[in-house]
């Protein structure tokens, strides 16, 4: 069941809350299993009537590859993506000036995106520990027209309302979401310099709307990259609202 | 402050019970239309309403029994398993023979995420009383007693178990095995077949296109060659209904 017109409700915490809602903390589930990091996913091609193989079509595929284009090890799908004042980012290029590159698959209405702004300072205080390594932070927004989080406006309202330091590129077709498999907000990738994909899933260990988790894997495996090491948990299972395609 | 999308209340199939019995209490939310709340297996973005209950002294809880979900796909090849309209999680209580008589109150802190195509945290507290009668009493049905009784016949029961009730003879003949590095499932005379995986089951490599088929076999390749496939099997009837089968294979070298 999908609703096509927009819905602009307030997702923020306050506003879902019910007058008798206790104020205790829940006790989370234990982080949320991180999996171990998925062997290279070949979608099955044995059967003969799988009509189900992916295609790759330029006029957009309604089923483009699902993570397939984002599988550890392999080169990460490349992209250019225009930023709220219109500057182009373009991966091909961050590579080639030696930069890790982290992905935070951004929607400013989500209460699980909203969790790590304001009060917490998650994504900020990447920035901030990252400043002046080679690293750049970028969050794109893969919604579609007319859906919840989406446009110029509202994204630039969240980087002033939260003071966001890093760029916010919109991918209003879904075009590069759908390459990454991104289906949650905020979903993490982070790229290795050699622009081979070396984390994906999520930010932290807490899948809960209401805090951040006390493990960032995000942190540990750009430390790990920065450091020369592997990086030690490759994939966890990303938690948050699904992209708006 | 926004109108809860989901309204929940605490329910009991007794009113009465008396020491050393049991009964099933419940958890009813009532789901505004377009709007869903999510099971406790695997989703892409939404997680299980979470309930936190104080029990009177001598009362102890078992595990939440979730009831069979639907597949919900988003744009995106997004899955999600979720309840629609209403939902009745049941919670099997038990009460200790030196539990005292008199009126006592039960009490569930609930959290939930509730969706349609935006997603709201909501959370409440709701109550409920019980009389525990004295030692010996046989319990009093309370006015909800059917709408949960119906609720626990149409749990997902035991795939196994099934095959061994003399009764139902199409469900006698429902199978289900780890194949040529696939789940498959043969269930005669099912219209659709679909599976629901736990969130700790083995992976599937295309859930979201192969997850369900209408028809009486399922073939759903598996990613992992080692693990255990653990989830729901649900099977449609000629008449439209849905019966649910809970599933736990190893996946064998």
């Amino acid at each position: 069941m999908h609703i096509t017109s927009a819905k602009r409700l307030l997702s923020t915490l306050a506003a879902g809350t019910l007058a008798l809602a206790s104020a205790a903390a829940f006790a989370q589930p234990a982080s949320t299993p991180a999996k171990p990091a998925t062997p290279a996913t070949t979608p099955a091609k044995e059967n003969a009537g799988d009509k189900d193989s992916k295609t790759t079509k330029k006029d957009g595929a309604k089923h483009d590859e699902k993570s397939a284009g984002a599988t550890i090890g392999a080169p990460a799908p490349d992209f250019t993506l225009r930023d709220l004042d219109g500057k182009e980012h373009s991966l091909a290029a961050l590579t080639k000036s030696g930069k890790i590159v982290v992905l935070q698959w951004f929607n400013p209405e989500c209460p699980f995106v909203v969790k790590h702004y304001g009060e917490n300072t998650t994504f900020n205080d990447m920035a901030t520990k990252y400043k002046g390594k080679d690293v750049v932070i970028l969050a794109i927004n893969s919604g579609a027209p007319g859906k919840q989080g989406v446009g110029k406006e509202r994204n630039a309202k969240a980087v002033k309302d939260w003071k966001i330091a890093y760029p916010v590129l919109l991918d209003e077709s879904g075009e590069i979401g759908r390459k990454y498999g991104a289906k949650n907000t905020p979903a993490m990738y982070v790229i290795a310099k050699d622009g081979t994909l070396a984390y994906t899933g999520a930010i932290d260990d807490d899948s809960g709307a209401d805090k951040p988790g006390k493990t960032n894997y995000v942190t540990k495996a750009v430390d790990e990259l920065l450091a020369g090491t592997n990086v030690s948990q490759a994939t966890t299972k990303p938690y948050g609202c699904s992209v708006k395609y | 402050m926004a109108t809860p999308r989901a309204i929940p209340t605490l329910l009991a199939d007794v009113a009465a019970i008396s020491p050393d019995g049991s009964f099933d209490l419940a958890v009813r939310f009532r789901i505004a239309p377009d709007w869903h709340l999510y099971w406790n297996g695997l989703n892409d973005t939404g997680f299980a309403p979470k309930v936190r209950l104080t029990l009177p002294q001598g009362l102890a809880a078992g595990d939440i029994a979730w009831p069979l979900p639907e597949r919900h796909i988003s744009e995106g090849d997004i899955l999600d398993h979720i309840y629609e309209r209403e939902v009745l999680l049941l919670i099997p209580i038990t009460v200790a023979a030196d539990a005292h008589p008199g009126v006592h109150e039960i009490v569930a802190d609930l959290k939930w995420l509730v969706c349609s195509d935006v997603c709201l945290p909501e959370s409440a507290q709701v109550r409920m009383t019980l009389r525990i009668s004295e030692p010996g009493a046989p319990p009093t049905p309370s006015a909800d007693r059917a709408a949960i009784a119906a609720t626990h016949l149409a749990l997902p029961s035991p795939l196994a178990d099934a095959k061994r009730a003399s009764s139902a003879q199409a469900e006698a003949r429902i199978e289900a095995k780890i194949e040529g590095g696939s789940l498959v499932v043969a269930a005669p005379g099912a219209t659709r077949l679909a599976f629901f995986p736990a969130a700790d089951s083995a992976d599937f490599t295309d859930l979201v296109h192969r997850g369900e088929v209408a028809g009486d076999r399922l073939i759903l390749p598996l990613a992992a060659a080692s693990g255990r496939v653990r989830g729901l099997l649900s099977v449609r009837a000629k008449d439209g209904r849905s019966t649910g089968y809970s599933l736990d294979l190893p996946i064998s070298p």
